[in-house]
């Protein structure tokens, strides 16, 4: 399974860290990303630890995560072209088990994670 | 070193202003009848939505760090593991307790491993985040 991202905008960023409140320099203004040896502002890895649940969603529709584990492996950047790669695994009883990666257009993987879900079933 | 974090009340506008930030797309996170139906008692919280907690919370997860003599300049995340329990929707009341529950220095980095819980207004632990976050000194980063 993989899902292509839109590149990352700067305004992305800026969105992001106001939704979730995280202010630090190093994600918010570049010149002090810069100083400390950043080459822009840096993508927090939560944002992309939280694209890889919105890839989750799309691969495993209604899923409800039990773990959700994330290895952040290498900086990302505004302007990255990421990708978010999925294999699942074999499921436990009930519970599924996806690995994940995103990987950036040079080939270079960012992150690594597991996951494991329930199906939600609908009640209504 | 704990830190506790100020009751934090979940709200829907929230939850929809962090999902489209991220670009989810399910509509549970924007209609109440489509999350209802598939089972919630509202809108539910994304999976990563606890930083939310952490960081806009009255007594902020950088305040921690500070009491901790961490610069967050100088500090990457390393891991992130989340683990679900309960439901967390809209309309919830979240507290949390931070921990760190180890330190372990290597070169010139300080690996912290920072434990959270959150617990609902029900006392019903909903969600733990263990993060790894590693405390680069100045010189670490060229």
């Amino acid at each position: 399974m993989r899902m292509d991202l839109e590149d990352i905008s700067a305004i992305d960023l800026v969105k992001y860290c106001g939704a979730s409140g995280d202010f630090n320099p190093v994600h918010t203004v570049p010149k002090e990303a810069e100083q400390m040896g950043h080459p822009d502002v840096l993508v927090p890895g939560l944002m992309t630890m939280g694209w890889v649940a919105r890839a989750m969603e799309t691969w495993f529709p209604g899923c409800r995560m039990t773990t959700f584990q994330s290895r952040f492996l290498a900086p990302v950047y505004p302007g990255e072209k990421l990708k978010v790669v999925g294999e699942a695994g074999e499921s436990k009883g009930h519970i599924g088990r996806c690995e994940l990666k995103v990987i950036n257009g040079a080939g270079d993987v960012k992150l690594k994670g597991i996951c494991e879900f329930m199906d939600r079933k609908e009640t209504g | 070193m704990e830190h506790r974090y100020t009751p934090f009340s979940i709200e829907r506008g929230k939850i929809r202003e962090f999902a489209l930030a991220l670009g989810l797309t399910d509509s549970i996170y924007f209609e109440v009848e489509t999350a209802m139906k598939k089972g919630y008692r509202d809108i539910p919280a994304p999976p990563t939505f606890s930083t939310v907690i952490d960081f806009w919370n009255r007594e902020p997860y950088y305040d921690f760090f500070d009491s901790l003599g961490l610069d967050p300049k100088e500090v990457l995340h390393g891991e992130q593991s989340y683990y679900f329990f309960e439901d967390m929707c809209a309309g919830d009341v979240v507290t949390g307790n931070v921990r760190v529950k180890e330190v372990i220095s290597k070169k010139n980095k300080d690996f912290y491993s920072i434990e959270t819980s959150y617990i609902n207004q029900h006392h019903q632990k909903v969600r733990a985040s263990v993060a790894t976050l590693i405390h680069l000194q100045p010189e670490g980063f060229k």
